[in-house]
Order: C-alpha cells, then sequence, then structure tokens
C-alpha cells in the first residue's frame, strides 16, 4: 500500500481562514464531498458560482454570437419577429374589441416581451441539465451555473427589446419615471424564473416527458395571462380570478407597467414578491433535494 | 496554487451508484403518476460503479488505473473530478484539478482555434490571464501557425489532435485525470508530444491515468490501481506486480463475465 499519511488534508485545512476556504472552493481547488450536508453542498455551489459569474457573462455573450451569426441583425431578428406578430394582432385586437389602435399595440408588446422572457427561462430550463450532459459528465460542473448562464443569456436578449419596445411605446402611451421600475421588477421576476428553471430542469432529467409538459403548459399559460387581452375587459366575476388567480399575472405586470410608463398598483408587487418567495421555496427545495442525482439520470 | 495548499486526493469509502431502472417507461411523468395512482411502487435497481473504495495520493503520484471494461476506472476519475457525487463516504481533493476525460467535449466547429482554446479554458475554470498563457504555449507548440485563427472546421485530423493536446498539456494544474493517453496524432509530432508529457508528469503533481495499455503504465506510472467490479482490488508502488496481478485476474476469472461498458 501506499505509505501512511498523516491526515494532510485536515491540518492544511485547520490552518486556512474562513475567507480563504471560501475562495478555495469559489476556485475548485478545495473539493469536499461526503459528510456535507445537502444544503451545505448547495452553498458551496453559490461559492462557486459567485466566483464563476463574470466567466458565466462572457458564455452567456458567446451563446448569444454563436446563435446569430452571420445575421446581422443579430439578436433584433427575435425582437423584429415579436413586433411583426404584436403589429398584426394589435389591428385585430383594435377592431375585434372596437378601441383605438394605441390602446393595444405598447400594451401587447410590452406583455409579449416579457412573457418570451419568462416562456424561455421555463421552456429552456427543463432541459437545461440534459442539453448540456455532455459537459457535465466530463468536468466539474457547478450546476446552478447552467440556469444561472440561462438567465443571463435572456437578459441579454431582453435587454435587446427594450429599446425597440420603448419606441413603440414612445408613440402609443408615455416614458417617465415609472419607466425605471422596470429594472427591480425585472430583477424580481429573474429571482422567480432562477429556482423555478432549476427545478424544472432537474425534474425533467428524471422524467423526460415533463419538457413537453411544460411547453404545453406554457402555451396554455400564455392565452390564460393577460397579455394579448386586458383583465378589465373580463368584467367581474370568474373572468377576474382566472386573471387575478395567475401568478403569472403579477410576475408580468411588475415588468410591463413600468414600461407602459405606469405604476404598479401595491397589490400586484405583493402578489409578485409572495410569487418569488413560493417559487424560492419549491424550486430550490426540489434542486437541492435532486441535485447529487442529476449526474446519474442525464 | 494562490493560497499554498499541497496538493492531496482522498476516497474514504467513497461509494457510487448508477440507476439501472431508468427505461422509457420509468422515465415518464405520465407513468409515474400512473404508478402512484395505482399504488404500484416499481423496484428500484442499482449497479454500483465505485465500491467502498478507499485511496490517497499525494504530490508526485503518478497513479495508473487498469481493469477491464466496467470495471470503474472512468467511474473513479469521474468521482475525483467531481462528476459524480459519492452516495456514501468521502471525497476530498486540495489542488486545482483538470479532467482531461473527453477531449474533444465543448469544441465548437465554426470558431476559431483561438476561440476554442478560450472555451477549453472556461470549461476549466481558468482566468482569462490563464487562458491567455494557454494560447501563447500553444501558439509555441502545435505549429499551427496562422491556422489558430481559423475555424477550427478547416484543420485536418492532425491539426485537431495537436490542438486538443496543446490545449491538454498546457493547463496548469496540480491534479490532473487522464483516460487514456493523449496523443498528438502526427508522426513526426510524436517525439516532441513525448517530451512535452514527460514535461508534464516530471513535476510535482499527483496524475491519475486509465489507462488499457500495460506498456504505458509501466512506462509513466510509479503506482498502480487494478480494479475489478468497482473496488480497488490492488494498489501497490511495484507496478510489474500489479500487471501481473491483472493478468492473472483476467484468467481466473473467465471470459463468460459479462463485459459491462464502461
Amino acid at each position: 500500500m501506499a505509505e501512511p499519511t498523516s491526515d494532510l488534508s485536515e491540518i492544511q485545512l485547520e490552518n486556512l481562514s474562513n475567507s480563504d476556504y471560501r475562495r478555495a472552493i469559489g476556485e475548485g481547488i478545495i473539493y469536499q464531498v461526503g459528510e456535507s450536508s445537502k444544503w451545505r453542498m448547495f452553498i458551496n455551489e453559490l461559492a462557486t458560482l459567485r466566483n464563476d459569474l463574470p466567466l458565466l457573462l462572457w458564455r452567456a455573450w458567446l451563446d448569444i454570437k454563436a446563435r446569430y451569426k452571420r445575421s446581422i441583425l443579430g439578436p433584433y431578428w427575435l425582437t423584429i419577429g415579436t413586433l411583426t406578430f404584436v403589429a398584426g394582432y394589435s389591428i385585430l385586437a383594435g377592431l375585434l374589441f372596437k378601441r383605438p389602435l394605441e390602446e393595444f399595440l405598447g400594451y401587447i408588446a410590452c406583455g409579449v416581451v416579457t412573457w418570451q422572457f419568462i416562456a424561455l427561462n421555463l421552456t429552456e430550463g427543463s432541459r437545461i441539465f440534459v442539453a448540456n450532459a455532455s459537459e457535465i459528465r466530463s468536468v466539474r460542473t457547478n450546476l446552478i451555473n447552467l440556469p444561472v448562464r440561462l438567465l443571463l443569456r435572456s437578459l441579454i436578449g431582453f435587454m435587446h427589446s427594450v429599446p425597440v419596445v420603448l419606441i413603440v411605446v414612445a408613440f402609443t402611451n408615455v416614458i417617465n419615471w415609472y419607466t425605471l421600475m422596470f429594472i427591480p421588477g425585472l430583477a424580481l421576476l429573474s429571482l422567480s424564473l432562477l429556482p423555478l428553471a432549476a427545478a424544472l430542469g432537474t425534474l425533467s432529467s428524471r422524467y423526460r416527458d415533463l419538457e413537453q409538459l411544460v411547453t404545453m403548459l406554457m402555451q396554455f399559460a400564455f392565452y390564460m395571462t393577460p397579455l394579448l387581452w386586458k383583465a378589465e375587459l373580463l368584467g367581474e366575476g370568474l373572468g377576474k380570478w382566472i386573471a387575478l388567480g395567475n401568478p403569472f399575472y403579477y410576475a408580468l405586470t411588475v415588468v410591463r407597467s413600468p414600461l407602459l410608463g405606469l405604476p404598479v398598483a401595491p397589490e400586484v408587487w405583493a402578489g409578485a414578491i409572495g410569487f418569488t418567495i413560493i417559487a424560492n421555496i419549491i424550486g430550490y427545495g426540489i434542486f437541492i433535494r435532486f441535485r447529487q442525482r442529476i449526474t446519474f439520470w442525464i | 496554487m494562490s493560497i499554498n495548499l499541497k496538493a492531496y486526493v482522498e476516497l474514504d469509502n467513497a461509494t457510487v451508484h448508477f440507476p439501472m431502472h431508468l427505461d422509457a417507461h420509468t422515465r415518464s411523468f405520465r407513468y409515474a403518476i400512473t404508478n402512484i395512482l395505482r399504488r404500484n411502487g416499481g423496484s428500484r435497481r442499482y449497479h454500483y460503479g465505485l465500491k467502498h473504495v478507499n485511496l490517497k495520493a499525494l504530490p508526485g503520484d503518478k497513479i495508473g488505473i487498469v481493469g477491464r471494461n466496467g470495471a470503474g476506472k472512468t467511474t473513479l476519475l469521474r468521482a475525483l473530478a467531481g462528476v459524480y457525487e459519492p452516495d456514501h463516504g468521502k471525497i476530498s481533493r486540495i489542488g486545482k484539478t483538470v479532467p482531461l476525460i473527453n477531449l474533444s467535449m465543448g469544441m465548437d466547429p465554426y470558431a476559431t482555434g483561438v476561440r476554442n482554446i478560450e472555451l477549453r479554458g472556461a470549461l476549466y475554470g481558468m482566468s482569462q490571464s490563464e487562458i491567455s498563457d494557454v494560447i501563447k504555449e500553444v501558439r509555441k507548440f502545435s505549429e499551427l501557425g496562422s491556422f489558430l485563427d481559423e475555424p477550427i472546421r478547416t484543420y485536418s485530423s492532425g491539426m485537431l489532435a495537436r490542438l486538443s493536446f496543446g490545449i491538454a498539456t498546457s493547463v496548469k494544474a496540480d491534479i490532473i485525470l487522464m483516460d487514456e493517453w493523449i496523443s498528438a496524432g502526427d508522426s513526426r509530432f510524436i517525439e516532441r508530444a513525448e517530451k512535452r508529457m514527460e514535461k508534464m508528469l516530471s513535476n510535482d503533481r499527483i496524475v491519475f491515468l486509465a489507462s488499457h495499455s500495460a506498456a504505458l503504465v509501466r512506462k509513466w506510472c510509479n503506482r498502480l490501481l487494478v480494479m475489478e467490479g468497482g473496488e480497488i482490488v490492488y494498489d501497490d508502488r511495484n507496478v510489474s506486480g500489479g500487471i501481473e496481478f491483472l493478468n492473472k485476474l483476467l484468467e481466473t476469472t473467465g471470459k463468460d463475465d459479462r463485459d459491462n461498458v464502461s
């Protein structure tokens, strides 16, 4: 057998200050698994995430560049595609509901762009681990990095759409100080999408048909959420509750209303914060519980 | 290392098991729900990837890992890399670790050689300055010249091999995990490549090399692990003795033993 060693690792680690230890974990210089609880492993994962954040931003940027390589408009293609749809539908909706075009154009543009941000995170989130299987199985991958990278990528995409949408809004609605409030709204929305994407990714690496289910449900939610229609138009009664009982309504409104230059009602903020808290508890709960198994499932 | 630690690897009773019950049916969410409704438990089967593995490695250890297909060589490397977290037992590792397990992974054919080095460096968790060092080294070693700034889909297979060999041998690491020997392909290059490997293996690193080649292991390693059924059945500095042990093991356990895919 190899020559006996004193517990070299323990002696070395004892002499290490807490911040150095944290940093070494973050940089992947120290790696310890086994005795630590699942919660502890997740904390280590967050330390690594903090260390990797600039790298992830760079890779998210590369992802976008790779996707739109050889096209002059780049990420604006998505925006233009969306706006075509929005313009067409708005004309139709204006005629259908017998309202002026301005009432719908800005509203739908802001709503649909925000919705795309949500849908991208959840549908791609649900295949995030399966899609990166070869990387996960070849190098030590900080699993939470993958949904974070997806979130960063969709944030970059969203930020490309914002100026275009604001131009539309400038014609149909107003741009004022409320507009800036879309930033905290977007931050809150991002905070809730990250754990949801991580949890969906975890579950659908175990159950492969979940991915289709998520895509289907997002399509369903697209029509059930007041995006192409307004909650007020439903009047009182059941219709109103379809809108108000929908968590996406709150998550969406905290971004959409500011973009339209409108204040966000306190109860909507409350709803969005509540949604974020629940999404975090359930999302991270699932991810932390099954994180270790993901590598074996993919 | 920035914090001045000595490289160190320890596996303490590490056990990894793979789920064997995941087929088309059990992977279906719909099926899982109906199973719960019918109160049909379904059985879970596991296969040992690693079975109570104990191991300590110190700087200077060049550890060869041999054994038949499915004996757990790659699983051991992956567990060391941190890909598989053990189901039981402990794994501790101090030192920057680079797993050279799947060298073609993450290569983008439409990106230039330099960009691919950057991508690979990012996967290994290297900083920007470390990555630019690697680019310099690869430029010097690979003789790819201006091709490094061309998309790698224009490379010949020999050039591609030189690129990935260059990257693999330029990374700064305290612990290196190799699945099969990496070679530079090109016959003209073999001598230089050998020298480079020698340099990489000669210093104070910990190296794990999983291989099917007895000659390679005899040449490069100063310690040998023989694996069988997810267990380490031989661990000694006597490399030749280990290879004899392996040959005997392969004879005695017969050919009817199923050959799992690793």
